[in-house]
């Protein structure tokens, strides 16, 4: 045995190393698949795998009829990794983004890992760009957003900044509707940073809701050209137009002047992008006569034949005097609205009591915010006073002395239409139903129409006249305030009103701030832009025209052909 | 063979077709991953050349181009009062 083993001693000392050497390797192989398997397994993934994101698209703004108002397309965005990119490749890619060279290379010098080189860049040239292979440079898809309706519907819209998130608007108030998830997928890289393959997707990609708006492009068109004409005409600095829906409260129209092209934000002001129907509180003047009178006949004190003297046309009040424009002398209540006297309108306001008429202006929203949802809306001044002194009911009784909205306005004015009903304005079409709530008796607001279809027919309303429809409506012209109170030359000029009479369907407000030229009643430049706009939109909303056509103009085809 | 040498043989060829069958499900994964990439990237696609469209629709259909070219171009007119005739009695 011992000789055995003496003779074959080489060999078995061979064969011993030899399965050592096995052993090590197996006990290694051991130690990498069991003991540190989970270190290195995670090791590996930490630098291959990486999470990527996809990005969701924000939904569409429509109009009623689906029109786009502002759509997100996808655009390219090219980044670099700087730590990859090579600096000999800067001439070439310098060219190709159209970028300087010393730009591009003080650009990719740092240490960082993630540069933009051109953010937005239209799919088709990014691709050309990645075509070049360069490595460190990649591409990421990103919206932009798009608003097909430019300046006419700015306001309303609002904005997004560059990474799509709203600022402005609708964008703003209705973001999370808006915007979609980001899904999450996981990928392998290679060296270079280049996707390899998708392993699995973590979340899917849940994409933004489109959403509807009751605003009407083509009535929304139309009202931004005439206020637009309108406030270019009379020089004046800026301008506003809300059109209701009387029964349902939706907002078809709602511009505003100067308006921006949202489309391009170079020079954007901040001024322009404001929505000014729901932002800015005005005192309103004359046109809040109507609702005094309502007041008025709301309390059961006063009938639209009760009688006032305003002679001589001025009346002083704790010390203070108001005027006419001249001495009317006695009026009824309804010719106190058509020749719009201050003296009528105060009479009959401290007949009835500061109080209750504080609790109908109200009652029709006035002093409060009106639920539509926008942003930066007001709620505007409506002062309630312990003691009500005589010249403090006086001059809220024309307008003065409480801030409203147009909006705000608007939805009083469409209470009346509406038979005494108020409903909420609404904006966005997602199936809410209207919320709405009586403020007036039926027979108030029956007179109130009546009353105000006078100021139109024969009142300081003349301009507001229309051949086919019934227009009833108030004009208003106040001061502005400055610096140094109420300015003698500076004013604005509203008209308010619904049509048609005979069954009220659309109300709406319009308002020209500060116009420069020579004419400034709101019944000289804002009541026939209202006429023309009303007319227009009730023929696109197909409605019946109420006035009566006489029979002898009859549709001759032969003045047809002439007038083409 | 014993009656523990067929089990064993059992679980062994039991052991190998999961085996197989991980394998199997591991492909069909990537494959139907890839599939889901190659439609999401057509997706994309569709939805780029969409919204192109679309905004190139509404820039032909703008209101104030509409407008333009049906009074310059079709040479049609607003009709007033005098041009429209209610037909019929419409109390």
């Amino acid at each position: 045995m011992i000789g055995l083993l003496l003779q074959f001693w080489r060999h078995l000392l061979v064969l011993i190393l030899l399965m050592m050497l096995f052993g090590l390797i197996g006990a290694r192989a051991i130690k990498l698949q069991v003991t540190d398997r989970d270190f290195l397994q995670s090791q590996g993934e930490a630098r291959m795998e990486r999470v990527d994101s996809i990005s969701a698209s924000r939904g569409m703004i429509l109009d009623r009829n689906g029109e786009p108002l502002a759509v997100s397309a996808p655009l390219t965005t090219l980044w670099a990794d700087p730590r990859l990119f090579g600096q000999e490749n800067v001439p070439e890619l310098a060219k190709a983004l159209g970028v300087t060279q010393q730009w591009l290379s003080q650009r990719t010098s740092t240490q960082k890992s993630f540069v933009y080189l051109k953010r937005h860049m239209v799919p088709e040239d990014a691709a050309a760009i990645l075509d070049l292979k360069m490595t460190g440079v990649f591409g990421q898809i990103e919206y932009k957003r798009f608003y097909p309706a430019g300046e006419v519907t700015a306001q309303i819209i609002g904005l997004t900044n560059v990474d799509e998130a709203g600022q402005e608007g609708i964008e703003l108030a209705f973001n999370d509707v808006l915007e979609g998830e980001d899904g999450k997928k996981r990928v392998l890289k290679d060296l270079y940073g280049r996707t390899v393959r998708d392993v699995e997707s973590i979340k899917a990609v849940s994409p933004g809701e489109n959403l509807y708006l009751t605003v009407d492009q083509n009535l929304q068109y139309l009202a931004y050209r005439e206020l637009k004409a309108a406030v270019t005409q009379y020089h004046a600095t800026a301008g506003s137009l809300v059109m209701m829906d009387v029964t349902t409260g939706e907002i078809l129209a709602m511009v505003n002047q100067p308006s921006f092209n949202p489309n391009n934000r170079a020079n954007l002001v901040y001024a322009q992008a404001r929505n000014r129907s729901v932002t800015d509180a005005i005192e309103p003047g004359s046109v809040v006569k109507a609702l005094t009178l309502a007041a008025a006949l709301e309390s059961g004190k006063l009938k639209p034949t009760s009688e006032f003297n305003t002679s001589p046309g001025y009346r002083r009040y704790d010390g203070h005097t108001i005027r006419d424009t001249r001495d009317y002398g006695k009026l009824s209540m309804t010719d106190v609205l058509v020749k719009s006297s201050n003296i009528g309108a105060s009479e009959i306001a401290l007949t009835v009591g500061g109080e209750e008429v504080w609790k109908v202006f109200y009652d029709l929203g006035l002093g409060q915010v009106s639920g539509i949802g926008l942003p930066g809306e007001s709620a505007g001044l409506l002062p309630n006073r312990p003691n009500w002194k005589d010249i403090e009911t006086a001059t809220f009784s024309y307008g003065y002395g409480l801030t409203v909205t147009p909006l705000q306005l608007v939805v009083a004015y469409a209470a009346i239409a509406n038979n005494g009903v108020k409903v909420q304005p609404m904006m966005i079409r997602d199936g809410t139903s209207t919320v709405s709530k009586r403020v007036l008796s039926e027979s108030t607001a029956t007179k109130m129409q009546s009353m105000l279809e006078q100021v139109v027919l024969k009142g300081t309303g003349r301009a507001a006249q229309s051949a086919l429809y019934r227009i009833a409506g108030k004009t208003g012209t106040s001061h502005k305030v400055g610096p140094e109170g109420y300015n003698d030359n500076r004013y604005v000029g509203t008209f308010a009103g619904f049509a048609p009479v005979s069954n009220p369907r659309l109300a709406m407000i319009l308002i020209i701030d500060d116009p420069q030229g020579e004419k400034y009643y709101g019944g000289e430049i804002a009541a026939p832009a209202f006429g023309r706009i009303m007319e227009a939109a009730l023929q696109l909303l197909n409605v019946a025209p109420d006035q009566a056509l006489s029979d002898g103009a009859a549709f001759v085809a032969s003045e047809l052909e002439v007038a083409l | 063979m014993s009656r523990y040498g067929w089990i064993a043989a059992s679980l062994v060829l039991a052991n190998l077709a999961s085996g197989v069958a991980v394998i199997y499900a591991t492909y069909d994964t990537r494959q139907q991953f890839g599939a889901l990439q190659r439609l999401e990237n057509t997706n994309q696609q569709l939805s780029t050349e969409y919204s192109q469209l679309l905004l190139e629709k509404s820039a032909w259909a703008a209101s104030g181009r509409v407008e333009q070219k049906a009074r310059a171009e079709l040479g049609m007119i607003e009709l007033d009062a005098n041009a429209i005739k209610i037909l019929g009695n419409r109390k």
